[in-house]
């Protein structure tokens, strides 16, 4: 460790604060749920769910389709020819499965995974894609997770981004994300080294406050809602 | 001050409430006519208006510029002079957001904050405010003549509105007058300039601000703008004159009184 | 002026960082002068301003006011308790594997980067955007210590390679049009002359993603700190943070104190109100959350995280709790947006890192009242600003606060003497009279034969310079009130 050692830097800001020694703080009260909009819903709340994200998502630029977990293989391999994309790059989960191999397999689609070289992931993969842990409702964000079967960079190098998410992994508001079951639950076992949520494609207005979409990350960003 | 009555209306709840007129000091010496047009839309709505005659200042200026022993002096002045339960009115915005805002922070801690100077802030509302919360009243219930005033006016909302909250509220107030068409000024959220010494200090910076909203104003080309705070009118009117663009400025109380045919002195300057 | 022909000082003053006492004023008048930034910057405030009042309000209706409250109290309880939860972010964060090092000075700050790149070997660095780091003028000592810097961010990557400096918060070009990118381009990049900002984009986008991928080391700064998990939030829109972060092998985030936060809900609350001021957004396109670097069974990600808390000034301002709440702030630019000031002076007049209201309350605190007398004064108190903040700061209650600190340090007697006579003038009617009568006197001294002033001497001459001033009444309120015998008390 550089710099200061922690007493005397903690010491400063214990000064700063009138204090001499550290102290819990009172317990802070106040109700979040202020921040939860209702979401018009009708039994267990998914079709509003459902609803509100596909709306959400849209709104900040990125393309919604539903899709029945039985069609996934054939969905994805008709929208990678209809897009034009030659070479993909997979991430390793259940819902891209050897089936979706062979349909890509097929019509001659490279397919890159998880050991991708990177110079063939920066210059050759058009569309990485990959399996997000949750989506969140009220921000139409995914929720992209780091672990053992997903490179960060395979959302975030190629030019575009097929994304699914199961509808049953829908929550209602960031709020959720750190409840019970939550990604960021941080009890019982440590939280991903990064969890990115992915609210629209790569966009910049720097220039005279003209919108550019796919400044670093993917221009293009394609949801692929699961459902039963 | 006997009203001359010709309108339509009259307010028997109100009948008798007296209220304290708190006049700024900018009102009482470079705009005393829309004093007078404030008090005698009071007495026209029922009030019995009473002037306490040795009030000076709300203490804003010295507070603003951060002399705030000065300013706590002249707010517990203003509190003894404007002291009792009679609701206080007055007709400038920055003035109530003064008293109402800033009052209590002058006094160190809660609790040392003199009751007067609690009653004093409790007491204190803006005119439109107090005609709406106070009185009760709606636009429609004050009625005046048709054409008797200028029946399409552009609207300046002053910036201390926001502390009162009454930034939105003051313009759908004007809204909602019968017969009273309102222009709202392209960006009319951005400060006209004023800000006391700040227009003197920072002139540059100022000027152009008043620029944008006199350019804004003459866009438009309503024939008469409504400005509820003399320092905001100072400004504009100074600007309108320097660009050679002559478009009369008013509080909203001159145009009630001259919509209600209720007449006032509006010369200013005898020459 | 420097090569790309943009002034860099003023009255022989740097732009930015001004060595000797910098006085917004010569700065405000340079660039009021210049239409052409007067009109982008009047266009992208307006455009932002509104864009939040409209976000927030179909986000949260009739609510926005009370979450703004909530979002207030909470940063308000973090810095009132910074020292429970800096202890308890750094216990967490090491837990995580993060490598933690406290800076006090902004000159410990560059050293200990500078000390982290030389020992892993690094020599390119690509580098995200962070407040902080310009306050401490990061890069340059990278520079110096060999390791060639690369801004990623579009806009600081624009101004870094021209030489320029942010202007905005969040925008930092805003003060620039397209041509001056496109010769940017065209001298330093060798690419073919465009104005068009897609293709501008794609050259920058092009050349940087060389960077990332020879990079070993990445700086960022951070949004947020959260204590519970000793995780480190950063907010972005173009994906470059992201590179960043995980690209190179080493990851290095240089943060002020004040970003900690208690827990997840509360980062919650504040997420929904960040973008939403800054820009409109309902977040920001990517929101990333890291807590440590790359675990063993993780597939990519930084082999080392380090974080460099930064004081440099901060326990100054937390010390003062009439000034403490400026430490609320989680830097969305949204006062910037709402600022009458900010639009007509535009940000370079602050002479400061951090301009607009929040500049004109933390750079007097951070740097000195004595460097920066006239940003406090530099206010019509409108209160947009205030208005605006989703953290509630009462920012024109701040600027009046530092209005009395700078009376009483370094009043001028000029001033003194006015607000002494004109308190007297208040304090009774009979000197009231006296006063409004002398005033009404000089007044029509100077207007002379006119019926209004059209030029008055030394302080006031500002209000002339541009406009007329009325002349008083010639009977106050009071008189006519008497002379029609009103009702007194």
């Amino acid at each position: 460790m550089k710099g200061a050692s922690r007493e005397i830097f903690l010491e400063r800001v214990r000064n700063a604060l009138g204090r001499k020694e550290r102290s819990e703080p009172p317990q802070f009260s106040s109700d979040h749920n202020i921040i939860r909009r209702p979401i018009s819903t009708s039994g267990d709340g998914l079709s509003g769910r459902i609803a509100l994200f596909s709306d959400r998502a849209r709104e900040v630029g990125m393309s919604v389709e539903h899709c029945e977990r039985a069609q996934v293989a054939q969905f994805l391999s008709d929208w990678i020819s209809a897009e034009e994309i030659s070479t993909v790059l997979l991430s390793d989960d259940p819902l891209l499965d050897s089936d979706l191999r062979k349909h890509l397999g097929k019509q001659g689609i490279e397919i890159c995974t998880n050991d991708v070289d990177l110079d063939s992931l920066y210059d050759q993969v058009e569309c990485g894609i990959t399996v997000a842990t949750a989506g969140v409702a009220s921000t139409g964000s995914l929720v992209l997770v780091s672990s053992d079967h997903e490179l960060r960079l395979a959302s975030l190098v190629p030019p575009r981004h097929l994304v699914l998410v199961s509808a049953t992994q829908l929550v209602e508001d960031l709020l959720d994300l750190s409840g019970p079951g939550g990604v960021l639950e941080s009890q019982g076992g440590t939280i991903p080294s990064s969890v990115t949520l992915v609210t629209g494609p790569s966009k910049t207005a720097d220039i005279e406050g003209v919108l550019v979409t796919g400044v670093h990350g993917p221009g293009t960003v394609q949801i692929v809602l699961v459902t039963d | 001050m006997r009203a001359e009555n010709l309108g339509f209306g009259f307010f028997e709840e109100a009948a008798g409430l007296r209220v304290l007129l708190f006049i700024p000091c900018l009102v009482d010496q470079f705009a005393p006519r829309s004093g007078e047009a404030t008090a005698l839309l009071l007495e026209h709505l029922g009030c019995e208006v009473v002037y306490p005659v040795d009030q000076t200042c709300c203490g804003q200026a010295h507070r603003n510029s951060g002399d705030s022993e000065t300013a706590r002096r002249l707010v517990l002045r203003m509190a003894k002079i404007f002291a009792g339960e009679d609701p206080i009115v007055t007709p400038s915005g920055s003035c109530a957001a003064m008293i109402r805002r800033h009052a209590e922070e002058l006094f160190q801690g809660e609790d040392q904050v003199p009751d007067l100077v609690k009653s004093l802030v409790q007491r204190t509302q803006e005119l439109i405010e107090f005609i709406e919360n106070g009185l009760g009243l709606a636009p429609d219930e004050i009625v005046g003549t048709p054409g008797a005033a200028p029946d399409r006016v552009a609207w300046h909302p002053s910036c201390h509105l926001r502390e009162l909250d009454r930034f939105e509220a003051s313009g759908r107030f004007l809204d909602s007058v019968p017969g009273l068409k309102v222009a709202r000024l392209r960006q009319e959220e951005q400060c006209c300039g004023f800000g006391g010494t700040f227009a003197s200090k920072f002139g540059s910076i100022s000027g152009a601000l008043a620029e944008d909203r006199c350019s804004a104003l003459v866009e438009t080309e309503a024939p008469v703008l409504i400005c509820n705070d003399t320092g905001c009118s100072m400004n504009i009117e100074g600007r309108l004159s320097r660009r050679g663009s002559p478009i009369p400025v008013m509080h909203i109380s001159e145009w009630f009184c001259q919509a209600l045919g209720l007449s006032y002195d509006e010369q200013e300057v005898d020459r | 002026m420097n090569p790309s022909g943009i002034p860099t000082s003023v009255d022989g003053e740097p732009i930015l960082f001004p060595r000797g006492s910098h006085d917004i004023r010569p700065r405000a008048e340079v660039f009021l002068k210049d239409e052409t930034l007067q009109g982008a910057v009047r266009e992208a405030t307006t455009l932002k301003d509104r864009a939040r009042r409209d976000a927030l309000r179909q986000a949260f209706g009739a609510d926005v006011a009370q979450i703004r409250t909530l979002a207030g109290a909470i940063k308000q309880h973090t810095i009132d308790h910074l020292d429970h939860y800096l202890e308890q972010w750094i216990d967490q964060a090491e837990a995580a594997g993060t490598k933690v090092h406290m800076a006090i000075t902004a000159q410990e700050a560059n050293r200990i980067v500078v000390e982290i790149a030389r020992d892993e070997g690094a020599r390119l660095c690509v580098k995200s955007k962070s407040m902080v780091t310009e306050e401490t003028h990061l890069v340059p000592e990278l520079e110096a210590a060999g390791i060639e810097t690369v801004e990623t961010d579009l806009g600081e990557f624009i101004i870094q390679i021209d030489h320029d400096a942010p202007s905005h918060i969040v925008m930092p070009m805003i003060h620039k049009d397209r041509s001056s990118v496109a010769r940017a381009f065209e001298r330093v990049l060798g690419a073919r002359y465009t104005e068009e900002p897609e293709e501008l984009t794609l050259i920058a986008r092009n050349h940087l993603r060389q960077k990332y991928r020879q990079a070993d080391l990445g700086v960022s700064g951070g949004n947020f700190l959260v204590a519970d998990s000793g995780s480190l939030v950063i907010c972005t829109n173009e994906g470059n943070g992201r590179f960043c972060t995980s690209a190179p092998k080493i990851h290095i985030a240089v943060v002020g104190i004040e970003k900690l936060i208690p827990g997840f809900a509360d980062l919650s609350v504040l997420l929904h109100l960040l973008a939403r001021s800054g820009t409109g957004q309902p977040l920001t396109c990517y929101t990333q959350i890291l807590t440590g670097p790359k675990q063993p069974h993780e597939l990519d990600g930084p082999e080392q995280m380090h974080v460099v808390l930064v004081d440099a000034g901060r326990t100054k301002i937390l010390a003062d709790p009439e000034f403490r709440s400026a430490l609320r702030c989680i830097r969305c630019g949204a006062c910037l947006n709402a600022c009458p000031v900010y639009r007509k002076a535009t940000g370079h007049a602050y002479g400061s890192v951090y301009s607009g209201p929040i500049g004109a309350v933390i750079t007097p605190l951070l740097a000195g009242i004595d460097k920066n007398p006239t940003l406090p004064e530099a206010s019509s108190l409108c209160g947009a600003c205030h208005e605006a903040c989703p953290v509630d700061i009462d920012l024109p209650g701040l600027l009046v606060g530092l209005r009395r600190k700078i009376r009483k340090r370094r009043g001028s007697w000029m001033e003194r003497i006015a607000l002494v006579l004109l308190g007297l003038a208040f304090s009774r009617v009979v000197s009231y009279r006296i006063a409004s009568k002398l005033q009404r006197f000089f007044l029509r001294c100077i207007a002379g034969a006119s019926d209004r002033v059209h030029s008055a001497p030394g302080p006031f001459s500002g209000w002339t310079r541009d406009r007329d001033l009325s002349l008083p009444a010639r009977h106050s309120f009071r008189d006519r009130w008497a002379r029609k015998g009103g009702r007194i008390r």
